[in-house]
Parts: structure tokens; C-alpha cells; sequence
């Protein structure tokens, strides 16, 4: 396995805890998937300190780094969307950290798990947020390592780029992004099976403000592999005055490459005054494709302090196929009174 | 913060496109107009001189780079907070004679002051017209690379998530809600081209003639949302030519015309007034551009060999060089030309009557008149080695295929992303490098199995596809009947202008 590899056999007693989902494990995925609980790892590499653009920002407070990648079992040759995700919204200043973590245990809120097998058509998502619901209430901070290093490509061939000068992220913050897909090459153990794959994937990497503490635009997100494997990407913004117009951009990532998508609609369903939308139907006529988005039945998992809610594992029906997508959503605007 | 350069900067090129001055007589316009119908239109052939105000260029420059032309736009604190996001891996390039305030700020933007008081930064007229070439700045340069293929309003909504506060939520809703009414009508399908006409008449639309006030909703037809490419032209041809723009629209007072890259935040003629003061010194200074010099090895003897090859298929239009030079200004009717006639048949259709009407009755028209002719300007050709691609909707990669149009490419993709690396330039055909695409590759399955592949081609905002309506890479045929040989003597000689 190549130092920067994704996901070799477990060296922390911890990680395939924080992936196990738990609590807040998706109740529509959990009777999609069954228990076939998927137990991945992340190395902790004998590398230098990452560098730019992977290194933590200890001067924003919040920090989102996202790890996409389609690997394939090399003896069945079946292929699988991953998609790992840590959030942090820095709580207080660090002190006297001495492992090589930069991150403050106490700032991991949230870790999002999804993964989906184009071949057999089902997908797993586990979430979880805050370390209470992460089930780490009984560990010790020096036991858990969150490593700078987890998900670590490389910063070779990478490029730094910001939300706005990149209609395919739309990030409000500054993102910075490996638009070079990096082979991988681990072991993934399961319940059932110890499979080696091999496969393509990116890091991205976003960091700043807390983005929906102020600013005058609030950002909703849906992200989904299509069954060809693409990856779509749609952003919404709204003005937070409820004026303006409402605008969607949409892209298809693939083969390293972002394609923007034209005239692409987003509409919602409410079920009364809720703030978050129980249903969404994406169209895009220039592909053409339809996604209708179902949300779970419990209850958006806002995260706590950033009034927007993150959800991996959110139902989206694509020609016929339901798979878990990944949804960010901000509340619905009230209308003033 | 490219992006956020460029939408403030499409305003900004649509006026100062392809500027061009003189300092001759006056000459009654009306003299140049067909009758009947057609009036308003001017005639085809050569275009007459008009008198320019005189200006003074060092103090033009400094306006250029510093003045508040365009006085809305992002703010300042959001843009240098994007801009310092990404500084250690795109470096600033500034420019020389600003002032201190935009220390720091790329060439292609000013920090002007907003109504609130707020600083905000807009682009300037570089954004469009100046180029890094070779990693110097040419000012004046128009740049082939930039990308106008992005929704200009969802990048400036998106932009509207880091401002803060009441005065900056106010700058940033003015500009936003100016670009929300342009945004549909300037997107265009392939990098390195503009909607410079299409988004002058969208602000025309939105503009009293009378006041200049800004109006929410337009009281003119819009212009089509698929605009008509243009490549955008060096400055340094305005000290020859004798009206602007591609169809000799612009005739009359030029300083006066380029006050349309004000059009999308000023909003009373007071504010035009302020602006006209420095205006023709702005004129001067890009009159007084001169073209970089061919930086690659030139044969000498064999571009001594193409000269009266040149002048003897090429001049009388383009014009002579050297020091006993004279450029005839003419215009080419389109039936001779036979290039894309999209761009003119809709700046002279009935709707471009009226936008033309809006102009001449403003205080746009005081000084200056809209008077297109129907047919394209053969411009001079100086510096030409460092404007491809070529043709007015920028379709032709290279000379060589300018001058041998059976060799022209259905599809073609860029190869460079800037003007930066010598290695992308084609020193051979004279333009930047191209990549050829099969047309197979476009139109292939519509199978889901192939969607990949058949999508990423259909969204490749590199890819120039020649089959659309206005990028169409036809006409200006009349280097086909050269030799292989002639031709490259021609290229050769065109190295040296």
C-alpha cells in the first residue's frame, strides 16, 4: 500500500468506532442496507507535516476536508463511491497540544460516511455529531488521534482555488482542492470480506468563516454519483433578505475534469411551516436527468451553532436506481410578517 | 476573484473595445448613411475621419488604472480576503502609477468608493484589454483567455455569502442586482470570446436615455441570451482607425463611446459629466500604445519575400506598414468578406435600430453617433502575431488558416489556459496551439454507458465548436489562392509588423 493510500488496516482503536455510525446512523439506511456495517481506517503515514494546501488553518474556524473517491475490488470488479467527511468548527483556542493533530479533539463535530456499490445497487451512510454522539464521551482526549495526515494525498499537483472562482464548488468559503485524481490502493474490511481495491479519488479541503454566521447569501448543496459514476454537484444561493434572485449552479465532476451544466432547476417540497424541505426535485434538461431527493423521516441534523443542517445518505432516485446522495442545506427563509 | 474581475470587466470592454481615434478633420456622417430604410445605417467602404477632443495620455494612464469609471462593485474587504485565499499560489500582477490604496490589487481591477463609503473593487478596462504575455503585462492587449462561459450572477451571488454588515450588503446588492439583469444575455460557449455587444445593449435596455437612470426592468427588447463571440481587438490599432468596433459603430467623438463601460453603475448624467472630464485623456493614452514586438526568431529574407506578396493581395484592405504605411480604413461588405454575419445582423435588425436610437438620442449621442455599417472593419495589422485567434468572433486559430480556409477546424479545442508559456505559442502558423477535435467525439451515443464522455465533450468550455450560430469560422477567403510557399512568406512578413 502506497504511503498515501486511503484506508489501511486499522491502527487506531478508535476510527472504525467513528465510522461504525452509531446513534445517529440514518434509520432509512439502516433497513436499506442491513448490518453489513462497513469498517474502513485511515493510515497515520510516516509523512512530514502536510504542507499547504492540506495542513490545517488554525486561523478559521471552520474547517470541512472531504475525501471522494471510486474504488473497485479487483476480484469482483464491482466499483464503490466513498465519500468521508470531517467537519470542525473550532470551539476554543488550542493549547498544549502535543501530538501531531492540529485539530482540537473538542472541534470535531461532525463525521459523515457514505459509500454506495454501483453493482448491487445499495448504499450505507452513518453520521455522526459531536463527540457525544460520536460515542467517544468515555475516551480521553490523548486517545484519539485525529490526524492531520487522515485522507492525505499529496500536495503535489495540487492547486489552491476558492469557491467562487470555481463554478463546480461554490464553497462559501476558501477551498482548496486536488483537482488531480491520485490512485488509490488499500484494503477495505468488512463484516463479510477482506477485499483489496484500487481506485481514483480527491481531497478537498475547505476552510474560513463560519459561513452562514453572517454574510448576506446562505448556500444549499446536493452532491450524488450518477450511475455512471459521475459525480454531480448542485448549489443553490439565496439571499438571506429573501430578495435578489435564487440561483443554481450544477457540475459534473469526472475524470478530474468539471463540466458546468446549464438552466438547472431546483424545487422543494414543505410540509408546513418546517424549516428544511421533505423533498427536492432536481432537473437538469441539457443531460437530461431528474433527481427527486427524499429526505429521511427523522429530523435534519442541524449542526449545532451553524443553523444549517449537513446530511449524508439522503434518498435520491435516479432513473429508477435510489441511492444515498449528500445534502447541505440552510434553513427555509420566513417570510416577513 | 478572476470571475468576480471578469463580470464587472465584461462592462467594461463592451466600451472600450476596440477604441480607435484620429485626429482628423470632421466630416459630416450623414454623407456615409444609406437612405430609405436603411438610414440609420452607414454605407460600406471607407470610413471618414472624425475630430477627437485632445487628451493627454500620461494623465490618461493614471485614470485608466486609478479613476472610478466604473463606481460599483464587490467589496473591497471581501475581494482582498478572497484574493489573500489564494495569493501564494496565484501571484498578484499589479501595475505600475496607482495609487497606494490598490497596493496589492491585481492590474485588472480599481478600488473605487462606493455610495455608501464602503471601498469596493470593480474591474477596469485591463481585465478584457490587457494581457500577460510571456509574463509581462501588455497593456492594451485584448485577452484571449478569458472566461465568460460561467453564469456571471451566480458567481456574484455567491460572492454576497462573505459580505457583512449594512453598508457592505448594500454595495454588494447594487452590483449583484446589475448583474442579475445582465447575466443571461453574456454567457457565452467557449472561452477567450466576450459578449461585448450583447451586454451593451442589455444595459442599453435598462438605461433612460434621457437621465440615465437605471431601470429595474427593461423598457427595450432584450438582446438574444446566446450572444454573438467577439475576439477582443488590441488598442493599439486606434491610432489608425477612424470608427470603433467591428461594424464602424462608433463614429463621432471616440472618448465619448468609451464612456459605455460606465453604463452598468453610473446613474445620472452628472455622474457621466464627472467621468467625460478625463475621458479623452484616456483616449490619448490608448492611442499611444505601440504592439510587442514579435518575440521569436524571424527569417528575414523570407518575410522580405512575402511583402509584395502582401501588399499586393492583402493591403489594399489591411492596409500598408512601414514608414511610408497608409491604412485605408474600409469597411468590407459582408458580402464580399463572407465571414459570420451574426454580430451584424443584429446590431443592424430593427432591434438594433432601436438600442442604436437610445445611443444617439442620449448623452452618449451628444459627441458621438452608433452607425453600423453591414460588413466588418479590415482592421491594421500591426501586433498581429499576439491577437489570435482570428476573425471578428475569434474562430480561426492561426494565420495559417486564416489564409487557407478549406484547412479551417469544425472543432477545436485551446491548448494554453494563458498567454504565459512561449512552449503553447505556434511559431509555424502563427497563433496559439490548438488541438483538432473529430466531430465524432462530440455527437457520439446517447447511451447512459457513454453519458460520461458524451457530457464532458458537450461541456468542454474550451472546446470552440465552429457550428454555432455566430462562431461559424467561414469568409475571408482570400488567401486560398496562394501558394504553400506564398502563404508562409506572408506569415513570415506579417511576424515583423
Amino acid at each position: 500500500v502506497a504511503a498515501d493510500a486511503v484506508g489501511v488496516a486499522a491502527n487506531s482503536s478508535v476510527i472504525p468506532q467513528l465510522l461504525g455510525g452509531g446513534a445517529s446512523t440514518l434509520a432509512s439506511f439502516a433497513e436499506s442496507e442491513g448490518a453489513s456495517a462497513i469498517v474502513a481506517s485511515f493510515p497515520i503515514p510516516e509523512l512530514p507535516s502536510a504542507g499547504e494546501p492540506f495542513q490545517t488553518q488554525p486561523n478559521h474556524r471552520f474547517e470541512q476536508w472531504t475525501l471522494s473517491a471510486m474504488i473497485q475490488n479487483e476480484g469482483t470488479g464491482e466499483w464503490q463511491w466513498i465519500e468521508q467527511q470531517f467537519f470542525r468548527i473550532a470551539i476554543a483556542p488550542e493549547s498544549g497540544k502535543e501530538n501531531l493533530s492540529a485539530w482540537g479533539f473538542r472541534d470535531v463535530m461532525a463525521q459523515r460516511y457514505t459509500t454506495y456499490n454501483f453493482s448491487s445497487e445499495q448504499g450505507q451512510s452513518s453520521s455522526s455529531a459531536e463527540r457525544r454522539a460520536m460515542q467517544l464521551s468515555d475516551v480521553t482526549e490523548d486517545s484519539v488521534f485525529v490526524n492531520d495526515n487522515v485522507a492525505w494525498i499529496t500536495s503535489n499537483g495540487c492547486s489552491s482555488s476558492i469557491s467562487l472562482d470555481r463554478m463546480d464548488t461554490t464553497m462559501l468559503w476558501t477551498a482548496r482542492e486536488c483537482p488531480t485524481r491520485r490512485q488509490l490502493g488499500n484494503t477495505i474490511i468488512s463484516a463479510a470480506d477482506t477485499d483489496f481495491v484500487k481506485g481514483v479519488g480527491w481531497l478537498f479541503h475547505a476552510y474560513g468563516q463560519i459561513p452562514t454566521a453572517a454574510g448576506a447569501v446562505m448556500i444549499d448543496q446536493l452532491e450524488v454519483r450518477l450511475p455512471d459514476k459521475t459525480k454531480l454537484r448542485v448549489n443553490r444561493s439565496r439571499r438571506r433578505s429573501g430578495t435578489g434572485p435564487v440561483t443554481v449552479a450544477a457540475s459534473l465532476l469526472s475524470n478530474g475534469k468539471t463540466h458546468s451544466l446549464r438552466d438547472v432547476q431546483w424545487v422543494e417540497q414543505f410540509d408546513g411551516d418546517a424549516l428544511f424541505p421533505t423533498g427536492i426535485r432536481i432537473e437538469a434538461p441539457s443531460l437530461p436527468l431528474v433527481l427527486d431527493v427524499e429526505m429521511p423521516s427523522t429530523l435534519p441534523t442541524e449542526l449545532l451553532g451553524t443553523g444549517f443542517g449537513i446530511q449524508h445518505g439522503v434518498l435520491i432516485t435516479i432513473e429508477n436506481i435510489v441511492m444515498p446522495g449528500i445534502i447541505s442545506l440552510q434553513p427555509r427563509i420566513q417570510e416577513a410578517s | 476573484v478572476s470571475r468576480l474581475c471578469l463580470l464587472s470587466l465584461c462592462v467594461v470592454l463592451c466600451a472600450c473595445q476596440d477604441k480607435t481615434s484620429t485626429s482628423s478633420t470632421t466630416e459630416d456622417s450623414a454623407q456615409n448613411k444609406a437612405s430609405q430604410s436603411t438610414q440609420w445605417l452607414a454605407t460600406t467602404g471607407v470610413v471618414p475621419a472624425y475630430e477627437q477632443r485632445a487628451g493627454n495620455a500620461d494623465k490618461g494612464r493614471f485614470a485608466l488604472l486609478n479613476e472610478s469609471y466604473v463606481n460599483c462593485g464587490v467589496p473591497e474587504r471581501v475581494f482582498r480576503e478572497l484574493q489573500n485565499s489564494v495569493a501564494d499560489e496565484r501571484p498578484v500582477v499589479g501595475v505600475s502609477g496607482r495609487d497606494s490604496s490598490m497596493d496589492g490589487l491585481p492590474y485588472s481591477v480599481n478600488r473605487v468608493i462606493g455610495r455608501t463609503g464602503t471601498p469596493v473593487v470593480s474591474s477596469n478596462c485591463l481585465t478584457c484589454h490587457g494581457t500577460e504575455l510571456f509574463g509581462e503585462l501588455i497593456i492594451g492587449l485584448g485577452n484571449e483567455f478569458a472566461d465568460f462561459t460561467q453564469d456571471a450572477s451566480i458567481i456574484v451571488e455567491r460572492a454576497g455569502a462573505l459580505v457583512r454588515g449594512v453598508d457592505e450588503t448594500a454595495e454588494w446588492e447594487l452590483f449583484a442586482d446589475r448583474i442579475a439583469a445582465i447575466a443571461p444575455y453574456t454567457r457565452m460557449h467557449t472561452v477567450g470570446v466576450n459578449p461585448a455587444n450583447n451586454l451593451t445593449f442589455a444595459l442599453i435596455s435598462h438605461r433612460d436615455a434621457n437621465t440615465n437612470a437605471w431601470l429595474a426592468e427593461p423598457n427595450l427588447p432584450s438582446p438574444p441570451t446566446d450572444p454573438p463571440p467577439v475576439s477582443v481587438p488590441p488598442w493599439w490599432r486606434m491610432v489608425k482607425k477612424n470608427a470603433l468596433f467591428n461594424l464602424s459603430e462608433g463614429r463621432g467623438d471616440h472618448a465619448r463611446f468609451m464612456l459605455a463601460a460606465s453604463m452598468l453603475c453610473a446613474d445620472s448624467v452628472d455622474e457621466l459629466n464627472f467621468i467625460d472630464q478625463y475621458a479623452p485623456d484616456v483616449r490619448a493614452y490608448l492611442s499611444s500604445l505601440t504592439p510587442p514586438e514579435y518575440p521569436f526568431e524571424i527569417d528575414l529574407e523570407l518575410a522580405k519575400h512575402g511583402r509584395p506578396i502582401f501588399e499586393a493581395n492583402c493591403a489594399e484592405c489591411h492596409g500598408s506598414y512601414g514608414l511610408d504605411g497608409q491604412y485605408p480604413n474600409k469597411v468590407v461588405p459582408i458580402e464580399v468578406v463572407n465571414t459570420d454575419a451574426k454580430l451584424m445582423e443584429i446590431a443592424t435588425d430593427e432591434v438594433g435600430q432601436r438600442y442604436a436610437e437610445w445611443f444617439n438620442a442620449s448623452w452618449y449621442g451628444e459627441l458621438s453617433e452608433v452607425a453600423p455599417a453591414k460588413g466588418y472593419v479590415a482592421p491594421p495589422l500591426d501586433g498581429i502575431w499576439a491577437t489570435a485567434p482570428y476573425l471578428h468572433n475569434g474562430s480561426v486559430p492561426n494565420i495559417q488558416l486564416l489564409l487557407n480556409s478549406g484547412q479551417r477546424p469544425t472543432l477545436w479545442r485551446h491548448v494554453a489556459t494563458d498567454a504565459n508559456d512561449p512552449e503553447t505559442y505556434d511559431t509555424i502558423n502563427v497563433g496559439w496551439k490548438y488541438e483538432p477535435i473529430s466531430i465524432g467525439s462530440i455527437t457520439g451515443s446517447s447511451q447512459v454507458d457513454n453519458k460520461r464522455e458524451r457530457i464532458s465533450d458537450l461541456n468542454d468550455n474550451r472546446v470552440y465548436d465552429t457550428r454555432r450560430e455566430g462562431y461559424t469560422m467561414s469568409g475571408h477567403t482570400f488567401g486560398d489562392g496562394l501558394s504553400k510557399a506564398e502563404r508562409q512568406a506572408v506569415i513570415e512578413y506579417l511576424k515583423t509588423l
